[in-house]
């Protein structure tokens, strides 16, 4: 079992791999490539990545390519399956509440003042977004721009470990808590996922026991600034455009998926205990979720005990 | 005539002899039946101790049935040689 670490997206990613020594080494490699070339192709926080182009295009039709056209595409589907609670839209919110650089250069430098922008009920609806998929275009109405973090990271993470899985015989990538297992090491009966405590960096609550497929964790406590007196986190309410009022501090979604586990994983954050039920609908029988909260009690969905030790 | 009740008599009194001192023989080593417990007296009795059941505890913030809210074994028995993976967010 070798490991690979590395740092993009703002966050650090590591790669495990069983196999063959030199065929791992190669798959670390484009596996990292690959990592690295879509962070330019994803990342708001550069001028010249396409997303930031196809925010500057709003309001015209916009050529893009199959991956980002994948990505928008599948926004608006979860967008609507989680009755717009998932919307990668609010990036003018998080831009008014202080979240306009990369996390690594806001610790750096502070956060942006609170900016005058459009109330959230005031701008177009993202399931206004128009897809040509026959010449691959998007538009995006006038005065849209969008933030394809979250999703973007774990659609990433689950490509980038089936490219890795093409050289070893089970392999894991990780990027920053969002996660996609292939296969199962050899002498061991699942994946053994620790769960981080949310108010204490490093330290484990519990360790999950995951087959093949997709981990990922939202949470409220680690993305955080001071806007002025204000205390500010990167989850974003799409219903207030301020940041998300919960009494969760993270979920934790186990799915088929990379990009729904991600999704699944901020919409459940910000419905809290009273909505996610609604949240979770049709889906609660094909992910499962763990919610901590304040007093790090956890709380889960009936499917969630099967990746648990209960005592 | 006469001798025969003679030996008759005889072999009835010894059948019925060696019958009885079978008969207390095998009651004598059977097992005793139970004492009733006398009024005022107590009896004491050992019972292996009962693990306190965990409470039931239910969602009270909303009708949300499906989401259970559990003690997880905080401390799981290591995996030797396991991969360490860890999700927290970022």
């Amino acid at each position: 079992m070798e490991t690979f670490r590395f740092r993009a997206m703002n966050t650090d990613v590591v790669m495990i791999a069983e196999g063959e020594f030199d065929r791992m080494a190669e798959g670390f490699e484009q596996a990292r490539q690959f990592i690295q070339a879509n962070e330019q192709r994803f990342s708001r926080f550069l001028d010249n990545s396409e997303l930031t182009q196809l925010n500057r295009s709003a309001g015209t039709w916009f050529q893009a390519s199959a991956d980002l056209f994948t990505v928008v595409a599948l926004a608006q589907q979860y967008f609507h399956q989680t009755r717009g609670l998932f919307d990668p839209s609010i990036l003018p919110d998080l831009r008014r509440v202080g979240y306009d650089r990369s996390i690594d250069l806001m610790r750096e430098q502070g956060a942006a003042p609170l900016l005058e922008s459009l109330l959230a009920n005031e701008r177009p609806s993202f399931g206004e977004v128009q897809f040509d998929e026959a010449r691959q275009m998007i538009l995006l109405p006038q005065g849209m721009a969008l933030d394809l973090g979250g999703i973007a990271k774990g659609w990433i993470a689950e490509r980038a470990a089936i490219l890795l899985s093409g050289f070893a015989s089970a392999c894991a990538v990780n990027a920053g808590g969002d996660m996609f297992l292939v296969g199962l090491p050899e002498s061991l009966e699942h994946w053994p996922v620790a769960l981080e405590d949310p108010l204490e960096a490093g330290a484990v609550l519990t360790t999950l026991k995951t087959g093949p497929g997709a981990v990922a964790t939202s949470t409220v406590t680690k993305r955080t600034w001071k806007q002025g007196e204000i205390s500010r986190h990167h989850l974003i309410d799409p219903r207030t455009g301020e940041p998300a009022l919960t009494d969760w501090l993270s979920v934790t979604v186990i799915a088929a998926h990379a990009d729904e586990a991600e999704v699944y994983a901020k919409a459940l954050l910000i419905a809290g205990s009273r909505g996610a039920e609604q949240v979770a609908g049709d889906r609660s029988s094909q992910i499962s979720y763990l919610a901590v909260d304040r007093h790090k009690n956890i709380w889960g969905s009936q499917k969630s005990l099967e990746h648990v030790h209960v005592s | 005539m006469k001798a025969f009740k003679a030996f008759l008599h005889f072999w009835i009194t010894i059948a019925s002899l060696l019958s009885f001192l079978g008969g207390w023989a095998l009651l004598a080593h059977s097992k005793k039946p139970l004492q009733p417990v006398q009024s005022g007296q107590t009896a004491a009795v050992n019972i292996a101790p009962m693990p306190t059941l965990p409470p039931i505890q239910f969602f009270n913030g909303g009708a949300f049935s499906d989401t259970n809210n559990f003690t997880v074994n905080n401390n799981p028995a290591p995996v030797t040689s396991a991969p360490f993976l860890m999700t927290g967010g970022s």
